[in-house]
């Protein structure tokens, strides 16, 4: 193990045991540690409701921050677990509230010579995943948005790695034959 | 089609699509078919936190954050007390007298332009007593102004005639020294205010340098006196 990441152990350590007793700056370090990625896979997963999504899921590890024990890895596992959580929790509630998704302008798309220049819409690209079924979209988000590994992924969604591989890949299919067929209609 | 039959599906293979999803596979390196997906993905991991955050490659100006403001305001603060702290402590350690020359001129002038009462000249610059002055011979007044000045600010106490301890143990410029003009009296213009002529300097060894007049303190003319006719002297008409 690098020093590096022997002293940033050692820190989180002393991080999280200031925050089981009760220091609100511990706390409000960790919060400013993961609520940037936090806030865009929220974004992206539940849209206009990330903001109370992200406020209901720090209190619960506020709440629940007492009992947790273990590295910096597995603490942020815990707070997307959490997350996942409170965002099925929010989608119960309007799950079939119609969501302005429009799919319809995708002129950036139509050369295949822009595509690596990022011409296309950052927002445009999550209402892309979005359309995905919940569970490929959500395995991606966490992928691609919160950068955790296919192994990190399997214990936040309570699968398997491997069922998280065969997931990606199912994924990636339905979102390139989704890209090129509409690149093909235009 | 069922995604087995899909060409497109053979493509790409689970390790490949893992790789792709950990951002490791750049546009051009993608499988056939896969450009799009990857160009999209990649344009996903640089999805903002907030929509009003900035993305990478943005040239923002930040603004002047809260803290940055309050910051600056404390430091305005702080040197306006300083200020008022030290202007009021030279003043008085001017009015006590026991500044160089150079710096108790230089205040006298300040608070000159300031408005603040200053203590005569003459008080200032030659607190002994003109009985005191009588007695002292000539001669001394060749020494520098700086020998003068150290005579003055009590670094041979001999040469100091008002420090001449008396036959009755207390000194004789505890007896002769005027009183120290109070601040709340309206303090008297300087000499050279007056008339524009200096006021005449008794040569003893306290005798201060007289600091050259400025234009700004020289008296105005009267607004009644033509300034026009002293650079064009009008034709005079004989009667």
């Amino acid at each position: 193990m690098q020093y590096g990441s022997v002293q940033r152990e050692a820190e989180f350590r002393e991080l999280l045991a200031a925050a089981k007793a009760g220091d609100q700056q511990a706390i409000g370090r960790a919060y400013r540690r993961l609520q940037p990625t936090l806030l865009r896979y929220l974004r992206a997963v539940a849209g206009s409701e990330a903001e109370d999504v992200a406020s209901q899921t720090w209190l619960d590890v506020i709440a629940a921050v007492g009992r947790f024990d273990g590295d910096e890895e597995a603490f942020r596992r815990w707070v997307f677990t959490i997350a996942r959580r409170r965002v099925t929790d929010a989608q119960r509630r309007w799950w079939r509230r119609p969501r302005s998704v429009s799919f319809d302008s995708t002129e950036e798309m139509a050369s295949s010579d822009d595509i690596a220049a990022s011409a296309i819409d950052r927002q445009r690209a999550a209402d892309h995943i979005r359309r995905l079924p919940p569970d490929l979209a959500e395995i991606v988000f966490l992928r691609v948005l919160a950068g955790f590994g296919a192994e990190e992924v399997g214990l936040i969604t309570e699968r398997p790695a491997s069922t998280v591989r065969v997931l990606q890949h199912r994924a990636l299919h339905r979102l390139a034959r989704e890209l090129n067929r509409e690149a093909e209609t235009e | 089609m069922t995604p087995g039959r899909d060409p497109l599906f053979k493509m790409l293979d689970l390790a490949t699509a893992d790789r792709i999803l950990d951002g490791a596979i750049a546009v051009p390196d993608a499988p056939p078919g896969y450009e799009r997906a990857v160009a999209l993905l990649a344009t996903l991991a640089e999805l903002p936190a907030s929509p009003n955050q900035p993305v990478a490659g943005t040239v923002v100006t930040p603004p002047q954050t809260r803290r940055s403001m309050r910051s600056t305001r404390r430091r305005v603060a702080l040197i306006a007390m300083a200020v008022a702290m030290v202007i009021p402590a030279t003043a008085g350690v001017a009015y006590a007298n026991i500044l160089p020359d150079s710096v108790g001129h230089s205040l006298v002038h300040l608070m000159h332009r300031v408005g603040l009462p200053t203590p005569p000249d003459q008080e200032r610059n030659d607190p002994q007593p003109a009985a005191a002055k009588v007695s002292q011979p000539p001669a001394r007044t060749t020494r520098s102004a700086v020998e003068t000045t150290s005579n003055h600010t009590g670094t041979r106490p001999s040469a100091n005639p008002t420090e001449k301890t008396t036959s009755s143990g207390s000194t004789a410029a505890a007896d002769t020294d005027p009183p120290p003009s109070s601040i709340s009296q309206p303090a008297p213009p300087p000499a050279s205010t007056t008339d524009g002529a200096p006021l005449p300097v008794v040569p003893t060894p306290h005798t201060r340098p007289t600091l050259p007049v400025r234009a700004t303190d020289r008296p105005t003319p009267p607004a009644t006196e033509p300034r026009v006719s002293r650079r064009t002297p009008q034709p005079t008409t004989q009667t």
